[in-house]
């Protein structure tokens, strides 16, 4: 069975189709690559998979569970790196990574290590006490790294992979993969 | 199901940013604190029909403005999130698996502690200026009725939060809903000096009884029973938070 299956998915915003009758599934263990050219609807196809919007027509399962029904179990499920930007500005980098952790009830010792580790990882340690406003596009584009690594999901969305860390003109893709 | 770290860590969010944001907390002061000092100070001669001679106008009032600072704090809580939505945060906080109850719960516990600390230094700054505090188990019985005053009405912006997507668009909307619920509410002047076509209007209000629970634990006079007045705030309070759950659930919020 795929891991995640897409039947012809649509979503309408009033008279504009934004995606028109969608269908693919991904294998588990697949790396899958949704590519297109700006406003094709790839940021929404990854929007529906993830909860955030309904789709118009259509269905979709991730790990078995419904779109529509099961909402919960598959934000259980997926992990999630945005395009755009989704950090509070107005807490510290490790603020935003504490809010994360206890979003997902993780419980105190694990989530201090683990914020220790995913700042690591992507070089922020030293700023991490530091108001995101004034940290630079990079360093934005890191943190919202650090948190997407912050909880190894079944499912990770990665969208526009290379966005801020080393921009082509051209270059827009997303990612989605099962780990 | 409600998720206490959920709950905790919106409130510890919304506490982090009101502390920071110094102009925030003047700035919501600024309008209350005006109407006490010019209403209050310039009608406390003034014999209002419809109050007992034992009380003077500016002791009557300052139930009011509290219920007013916590009206209008709590109804623009919505607007938190019009900016979270804005700055792209809100798709965070709706992707992560937390119960859409405990999302708005937190939202609710981190507004309702902001509007009832604005609402207590507009009670220290009516003290400066005469008002007759009562003894602490009233003033404790009062933050009870703040508690569900604000919760009526931050369920109200969050409501609409949920619904609109502009800054400008959700202060109209909010102003165009408070104000009246402001004037109507009793806060200024009883209620019963209103023609009766307004005054029915009045009781539709869910101000009116806070106002008026806070005038009996506060100055001992109310016009409905403190016990009526209570079930009233304790209903709707619940029923709005069902109600902003609900659409919090629904709505696709980012």
């Amino acid at each position: 069975m795929s891991a995640i299956i897409v039947k012809e998915l649509t979503k309408k915003f009033g008279e504009f189709t934004a995606v028109d009758n969608v269908s693919f599934s991904v294998e588990t263990g697949e790396l899958f690559g949704l590519l297109g050219p700006n406003g094709a609807g790839k940021t929404t196809i990854i929007n529906m998979l993830t909860t955030l919007l309904l789709p118009t027509v259509g269905d979709a399962e991730i790990a078995g569970y419904d779109l529509r029904r099961d909402p919960d179990p598959i934000r259980n499920n997926i992990g999630i790196i945005f395009q755009d930007p989704s950090l509070d500005i107005g807490l510290t980098g490790r603020e935003n990574l504490e809010f994360h952790a206890m979003m997902y009830s993780i419980g105190s010792d694990e989530r201090k290590k683990r914020i220790r580790e995913v700042l690591d990882v992507v070089g922020l340690a030293d700023k991490a006490d530091i108001l995101v406003e004034n940290y630079s596009g990079g360093m934005k584009r890191r943190l919202e790294i650090a948190r997407g690594l912050f909880i190894i999901q079944r499912f990770c969305f990665w969208m526009s992979l290379l966005l801020g860390l080393m921009h082509r003109p051209g270059d827009q893709y997303g990612i989605i993969s099962e780990t | 199901m409600i998720q206490g770290k959920v709950v905790y860590v919106l409130w510890r969010r919304e506490m982090i940013k009101y502390f920071r944001a110094r102009s925030r907390v003047a700035g919501a002061i600024g309008m209350p604190a005006f109407m006490l000092v010019f209403q209050g100070m310039g009608f406390r001669k003034v014999e209002f029909p419809g109050l007992p001679e034992s009380i003077g106008y500016f002791q009557y009032l300052v139930p009011g403005i509290i219920g007013m600072t916590l009206l209008f704090t709590a109804a623009y809580a919505g607007m938190s999130v019009i900016m979270d939505k804005q700055f792209g945060f809100l798709k965070e906080v709706m992707v992560t698996p937390a119960s859409r109850v405990s999302i708005v719960l937190g939202m609710i516990s981190g507004s309702a502690t902001t509007s009832i600390i604005q609402a207590l230094i507009i009670m220290m700054m009516s003290v400066l200026l005469g008002f007759k505090l009562p003894f602490i188990p009233a003033i404790l019985s009062s933050i009870v009725i703040m508690v569900l005053i604000s919760t009526i009405f931050i369920n109200i912006g969050l409501i609409l939060s949920s619904l609109l997507k502009d800054f400008h668009g959700f202060s109209t909307v909010i102003n165009f809903i408070a104000f009246p619920l402001f004037l109507l509410s009793g806060a200024l002047f009883p209620v019963s000096n209103l023609p009766v076509p307004i005054r029915i209007l009045s009781y539709f209000d869910p101000l009116t009884y806070g106002v008026d629970a806070l005038r009996g634990i506060l100055i001992g006079h109310c016009e409905f029973s403190i016990v009526l007045n209570i079930s009233i705030l304790l209903t709707l309070s619940v029923l709005m938070v069902c109600a902003s759950s609900y659409f919090f659930q629904k709505a696709e919020i980012i």
